[in-house]
């Protein structure tokens, strides 16, 4: 099997150093309220110009597993999540905290997270070659569907209102025809000498993310007062390890319902940690102590957001739909390193991709050999100030925009873009299905006018786009997620009047 | 003011304009996608407006937003600024300078000559790991400037 073949590109030394200064990174990131996994990710993006890209993918993937990881210690010590992945966390986390369980909290967490990891990772490792080997038969008007398919998951599952999140999408697709047209070459949309080369990926979703969140940091960074962080108590390990495996339902329902979201693109941890939460308590003989400090919570919440790791990068690396947030800037650090999701990935590239996906497993352990030690020392990291961190993230966003290319437009366009986007947020406009609607814009249109060039010789528009099984079937999906939000929202909406 | 109606009423606007310029460009085929963009989102606006329309309650979504804009001008004025300043004075100097203009502008205590120094020797210390990291450790080019 390849992904024994190339197991030993792990533990190169080089390798081996990146992936702990990753995960290590990662867990003291995660730990600061404020960066998001999306976020620490796009700004270690510029970290990895210089590297090869086996070392630049295991760096990025480490990151992204250890700040989810992470972000779980400001949930339980600050009752602040660290990402949105940890707001189920929080629930159990802070009350096991208050009642000054704060490490028998965290062992919990980081015994879960493995498990669940560690699951995540498997499934990405046996399920993503025979997808890869499915995406060959994919012509133009399925990639089309595809890249549609992503903009359309994350903009109505990834946003609040399904509208909102779908124009959001098309936004998105509309800024990355800015430029040179793909076929014919012909400039389009470039009133200005900083957009000639068109909007950068990389300069925008460092903009997109970083900027709205150093303005919203800064928004409240003076009424801020002091935090309480919670002291981490003595606790035996090995007695955290025993009721973990005794919550192994907990456990088991975190890692599959976590398993499966991360497969759905645009869902997110979020939605892992709180659905996996929510089923555990409902199947709980303690469900009454939920939300009182129940160990079964945490384990549930910690399990479903790491197991989604694993999985939400299956549609990224076999189709390019990247299957959360993060996983559409990762897409970016896979693009600027020349690495193309499909099955070339597993072919071309199968040295990069295994020993990337190797670098995950890898990392499962580490998050749990440095997870407990870091966040001892995490508080530090936690008591910085919003003012610092946002003056530090400003830094590192103009550093990342300009060294793409070595140029002042990715940092004015880069700028512009996040501004925009902190009074679009204020809206209800979110950043992730731009991103995605960026990534995906060059693929949609390419793959768009390509398969209308065959229809026309051919069967005819219709015909080719809208029939067969495989367009049949991401045509449906698409329909699916608009559908299913749709639904869902109007239940909510019915719901909150009824309350009213 | 009804978040979810500006919204609409905006990227409506912003729709029409974008399929006008798409339209009224010389080779209308290197637009086609575009417009098609364009439409959709003209759609998903007025999907936007027609669903503010008939939610009869709904008062959680139509209010207002609140964010204290003006707190964050100093900043934005420092974001025009930033571009020209790095390609003009040098790169880490000028990153030097905001992350010093953002700690002093909107640190929650008092001015005092012990505060400014930690100010100062934070942004100094912060400013040195990212010019040992990039500069020295991963040689990457940045603008020099006057200065560095």
């Amino acid at each position: 099997m390849e992904f024994i073949q190339y197991l030993p590109e792990v533990i190169t030394p080089w390798h081996l150093t990146v992936l702990t200064i990753g995960t290590i990174g990662g867990l003291l990131l995660g730990a600061a309220p404020g960066i998001s996994p999306t976020l620490a990710v796009a700004l270690l993006i510029p970290f990895t110009f210089q590297m090869e890209p086996a070392a630049a993918l295991i760096l990025l993937g480490a990151a992204y597993s250890g700040t989810v990881a992470g972000g779980a210690v400001s949930a339980i010590l600050l009752n602040i999540p660290g990402a949105p992945a940890n707001i189920a966390t929080t629930l159990d986390g802070h009350p096991l905290a208050i009642r000054g369980r704060a490490a028998e909290a965290l062992h919990y967490c980081f015994l879960a997270s493995f498990v669940g990891g560690l699951i995540g990772v498997l499934v990405l490792v046996f399920f993503t070659p025979p997808l890869a080997q499915l995406a060959l038969r994919f012509g133009p008007s399925h990639l089309f569907w595809v890249a549609i398919l992503g903009v359309t998951v994350i903009g109505s599952l990834g946003s609040d209102s399904v509208f909102k999140g779908l124009l959001a999408g098309a936004v998105g697709l509309w800024l990355a025809t800015i430029g040179y047209d793909p076929v014919l070459g012909e400039e389009r949309f470039v009133y200005s000498e900083h957009l000639v080369g068109g909007i950068n990926i990389i300069a925008a979703l460092v903009g997109l993310f970083a900027i709205p969140q150093v303005l919203t940091m800064l928004e409240t960074s003076r009424n801020a007062d002091g935090l309480d962080t919670y002291g981490l108590e003595r606790h035996r390990l090995l007695l955290s390890v025993k009721v973990t495996i005794s919550r192994w339902r907990s456990l088991a329902i975190g890692s599959v319902v976590g398993t499966f979201i991360g497969l759905i693109p645009g869902a997110g941890g979020q939605i892992a940690g709180l659905v996996a939460y929510d089923q555990a308590r409902k199947l709980s003989h303690n469900r009454e102590r939920f939300g009182q400090g129940e160990p079964e919570g945490v384990i549930a919440a910690e399990s479903a957001n790491n197991a989604m790791v694993g999985p939400s990068l299956i549609p990224l690396l076999t189709l390019g739909v990247p299957g959360s947030p993060t996983a559409a800037v990762l897409l970016g650090g896979l693009l600027i390193h020349g690495l193309f999701p499909g099955p070339a990935l597993f072919t071309l590239h199968a040295q990069v991709t295994w020993t990337f996906i190797g670098s995950l497993l890898l990392g499962q352990v580490l998050i749990l050999a440095f997870g407990l030690y870091v966040s001892r020392h995490s508080r530090f990291v936690m008591r910085v100030p919003k003012h610092y961190i946002a003056a530090a993230v400003t830094v590192l966003a103009v550093f990342g925009a300009h060294s793409v290319q070595n140029s002042a437009s990715d940092v004015i366009v880069m700028l512009s873009l996040g501004t925009a986007m902190y009074f679009a947020a204020k809206f209800g406009i979110s950043a992730a299905p731009i991103v995605l609607g960026i990534i995906l814009g060059p693929i949609a249109e390419t793959n768009y006018v390509q398969g209308k060039l065959i229809a026309e010789v051919g069967e005819g528009m219709a015909s080719y786009f809208l029939t067969g099984p495989l367009n049949i079937i991401l045509i449906g999906l698409c329909v699916i997620s608009f559908g299913y939000s749709l639904f869902s929202e109007l239940r909510r909406d019915r719901s909150s009047s009824v309350t009213a | 003011m009804n978040v979810d109606r500006v919204t609409g009423s905006v990227t409506l606007v912003l729709a029409v304009v974008l399929y006008w310029l798409g339209s009224s460009a010389s080779n209308l085929d290197a637009f086609l996608f575009p417009r098609l963009i364009s439409i959709g989102m003209g759609l998903l606006s007025i999907a936007i407006l027609v669903s503010t329309e008939r939610r009869t309650t709904g008062a959680s979504r139509a209010a207002p937003p609140s964010f204290c804009w003006i707190t964050v001008i100093p900043v934005l004025l420092g974001f025009f600024a930033y571009p020209w300043a790095m390609e003009t004075i040098g790169f880490y100097v000028t990153a030097f300078a905001v992350f010093l203009f953002i700690v002093s502008l909107y640190a929650p205590d008092p001015y005092s000559p012990r505060a400014i120094a930690k100010r100062v020797a934070v942004s100094a210390a912060f400013i040195s790991v990212i010019y040992a990291v990039f500069a020295l450790l991963l040689r990457v080019q940045t603008p020099r400037g006057v200065l560095i």
